[in-house]
């Protein structure tokens, strides 16, 4: 008898997978090209409601910023150096960021490292990717983002 | 960023391992800007293996493609299909409401969402890949109509479209532009509008304008969006009455090859008809069986009526609705069929001076298949009706012939022990409780779950006050009362070994399972003078009162319809069960013939059912 309470108690809670496609991977300095947003919601990325954003392209800083800060709410928010994408939100936001933040590269690296020797874990997003047999490339933000969600619902789903 | 060589950009290899496969049919006939809206617009499940995909309960609100991985749909306990890389599942519950099956990730799963206003909206836009979607189904549903016998679907075709759906009539003037005309559409969510033009001799006409048309007019054709609809609509509608046959809706979609018919009620238009919602209708025929109940003019229609309530049971059952659903429609079906039989047999002065009652199962609204009658007849005190005798007899008479097998203890209204004044059904009550034997201890159990079906119901609410009010608080009576419980024995789950040594022994599955847990609950629910009648309203209704824990009741209602299901599931799949249209009423459920799933759950309800009584013999003090 299979039971769904503990799944409906999860839909509650929504998360934001997030990643940030900028010049550098230097935070103080670099210029955010492209902004991929993507809610997910119990079993589900929901991938057709993602917000796309390019900075200077799509509308003026205020409008981004308040996009932004619609999309993202309260919800912990998801990524792989989930840190560098939160700071540029922040910067185009101009605030700080209260979400609770969740690295999904320590979440696989603290489930790797039952199974395997520190050394050999290799947490590139590549290779996290291929690992968990996702069917996703993270050729640009977009696929970055999807691979987060995915990535995290991986991660989690053999816990609950 | 890229890192495609030209090399696999030539090769038609999948580029992105998450891209949607759109060369699986239908998806082939998209056009190239179909596809890039519908990637756009799909969401994705990731389930681990186990996880259940699609549950019975969950609400379905999209179709769900696999991307990765392997989908078991089980049906009953048993594996009915896996659908792997591109196989689609889910449509069935989308439109159907029927959610038979249980679908669970064999294996960790990736799969595409796409959701319903989306698969909609294609269904529309793109009618071949509307025909090639919805169309599977629109079949599915014929060929399931084909396979039922004809009377079955005469029935079908006495719907009426007042039945159905019908979403609300959206104009816009003739004057409004095409974009104004869009905008309408997008605001209410709809797929057309309708137009009013004054027409060119200004007599006043109204048309239609649906998505296609303006996709047509404005990409295809080039039209200025600012351009009056008016001129661009199309008229000479394809119109129905409200009160028209629902069938001839079908064959006017058919005919024509459009997924809508304006609705017309004394001229005006009242709405709009959609394809899908018809065949919401056509697919429910319990509403039909209703209907040809409240029609009926004499016995043989209510005959024709209860015989099709077998095939709905076998229909309902196939497309996996729960039991307990079942139940209830049954119950109401049934009773509709009693009420309307009494009503064209007994004169208006009886009907009006007397209660119809029904006992046991059938009051309890567990009646699943025909069993035997067991009804009542309360007179009021002081009425005497000429010719009582011969219309009680007819009456029984009748249901004989509907399939409902006389009762064999005679608790039928032809029995004047069944068919007599209120006071004489107090006489009787004080009888059952105050001398207790075998027969009236059954007798109080029965019609402590009496419910009136026609009549006065008064009557009964009276004859049962007056039960409740006789109960003492007396110990020494409820034991007795509760005793049965324990009468049968109920092979134990908890000795395994035992079980799987005796697993091909047949059990009978009433005695074993389902009567210690009616008669338990009903021993409780009589002990605490409840109304209720249904034996899971029993159980909640005692948790509520903290009478029964509330874990024990979860467990007790949920085993209650476990057993119910694989009850009616021996019944239906037994190969003799044929017997005047009718399914054999046989209780024997053989272990080893049940999926591995039931076997367990089977096993599971019998442990539970075996501690139940445990419960009751503690309450009621049977072991001492």
């Amino acid at each position: 008898m299979p039971t769904t309470n503990r799944d409906n108690a999860r839909n509650a809670a929504e998360r934001v997978a997030l990643h940030c496609e900028a010049t550098s991977y230097d935070a103080a300095t670099a210029e955010p090209l492209r902004i991929v947003a993507l809610r997910i919601r119990g079993n589900r990325v929901l991938a057709g409601g993602a917000l796309d954003l390019c900075p200077g392209v799509d509308g003026t800083p205020a409008e981004i910023a308040e996009r932004l800060r619609r999309f993202l709410g309260d919800r912990p928010l998801v990524g792989y150096i989930v840190e560098f994408s939160a700071a540029l939100v922040e910067r185009l936001i101009g605030a700080p960021l209260r979400n609770e933040r969740v690295e999904v590269s320590s979440l696989y690296y603290a489930r790797k490292v039952r199974t395997v020797s520190k050394s050999a874990i290799d947490l590139r997003l590549d290779s996290l990717i291929r690992d968990l047999d996702l069917p996703v490339r993270a050729e640009d933000a977009h696929g970055a983002a999807l691979a987060v969600a995915m990535a995290w619902l991986r991660l989690t789903q053999d816990e609950r | 960023m890229f890192t495609t060589t030209p090399d696999t950009a030539l090769h038609s290899a999948p580029a992105d391992p998450g891209a949607f496969d759109f060369t699986r049919p239908p998806f082939d006939r998209l056009t190239a800007g179909e596809r890039e809206g519908l990637s756009a617009a799909l969401d994705l499940a990731l389930h681990p293996k186990g996880g259940v995909v699609l549950g019975r309960e969950e609400p379905v609100d999209a179709l769900f493609v696999v991307l990765r991985g392997a989908v078991q749909e089980r049906r009953g306990g048993e594996v009915a299909a896996v659908h792997g890389p591109g196989d689609r599942f889910g449509l069935q519950a989308l439109y159907g409401g029927g959610r038979s099956r249980v679908f669970i990730a064999a294996e960790p799963t990736v799969c595409h969402l796409i959701p319903r206003p989306a698969l909609e909206a294609l269904a529309r836009d793109n009618p071949e890949f509307g025909a090639a979607v919805l169309g599977n189904f629109a079949q599915r549903m014929t060929e399931l109509a084909a396979e039922r016998p004809a009377r079955e679907m005469a029935a079908l075709t006495m719907a009426r479209i007042r039945q159905a759906y019908l979403h609300p009539p959206l104009f816009v003037d003739g004057g409004a532009s095409l974009r104004d005309a869009a905008d309408t559409m997008k605001r209410n969510r709809a797929s057309s509008v309708l137009v009013r033009d004054p027409g060119p001799e200004g007599d006043g006409r109204i048309g239609i304008l649906t998505g296609t048309d303006l996709r047509d007019l404005v990409v295809l054709d080039g039209r200025s969006v600012e351009e009056p609809v008016g001129p661009l609509a199309r008229y000479g509608l394809l119109t129905l009455d409200r009160d028209d046959l629902l069938f001839n809706a079908l064959v006017l979609m058919t005919k024509h090859a459009v997924r809508r018919v304006v609705v017309t009620e004394n001229g005006a238009v009242v709405g709009l008809l959609g394809q899908s919602d018809l065949l919401a209708v056509l697919s429910n025929h319990s509403q039909v069986i209703g209907l040809q109940v409240e029609h009926a003019t004499d016995p043989e229609d209510l005959r024709r009526a209860s015989l099709s309530i077998v095939e709905l049971i076998r229909t309902l059952h196939a497309t996996g609705v729960k039991v307990a659903f079942i139940a209830d429609l049954v119950t109401e079906l049934n009773r509709r069929i009693f009420r309307k039989l009494f009503e064209l047999l007994a004169p208006p002065e009886l009907l009006a001076n007397s209660c119809l009652i029904v006992m046991g199962s059938e009051g309890r609204g567990e009646q699943l298949l025909k069993t035997d009658q067991d009804n009542g007849l309360i007179l009021r005190d002081g009425f005497d009706c000429p010719g009582l005798d011969a219309i009680v007899a007819d009456f029984s008479r009748h249901l004989v012939a509907f399939g409902y097998p006389p009762c064999p203890g005679n608790i039928m209204v032809s029995n004047p022990e069944w068919t007599r004044p209120l006071a004489g059904y107090k006489d009787a009550i004080f009888h059952w409780i105050h001398r207790p034997d075998e027969a009236a201890q059954m007798n109080l159990a029965i019609f402590y779950d009496a419910a009136a079906v026609a009549g006065d119901p008064a009557l009964l609410d009276e004859a049962r006050g007056y039960l409740l009010g006789r109960l003492q608080d007396n110990q020494m009576f409820f034991t007795h009362f509760a005793r049965p419980t324990l009468a049968f024995d109920t092979p134990s789950g908890l000795f395994a070994t035992l079980f799987e040594r005796r697993r091909a022994e047949p059990v009978d599955i009433k005695k074993a399972g389902i009567f210690p847990i009616v008669h338990g609950v009903r021993a409780l629910a009589l002990e605490k003078r409840m109304t209720e009648t249904n034996t899971v309203a029993r159980i909640w209704a005692l948790a509520e009162l903290g009478a029964l824990d509330r874990k024990l009741a979860g467990e007790l209602a949920e085993a209650f319809a476990i057993l119910s299901t694989i009850r009616l599931k021996a019944r239906v799949d037994s190969p003799h069960g044929e017997a005047d249209g009718g399914l054999a009423i046989d209780n024997l459920v053989h272990p080893d013939r049940l999926g591995k799933l039931d076997h367990d759950q089977f096993k599971d309800c019998l442990a539970l059912v075996k501690s139940f009584k445990d419960t009751i013999a503690y309450h009621f003090r049977l072991n001492h």
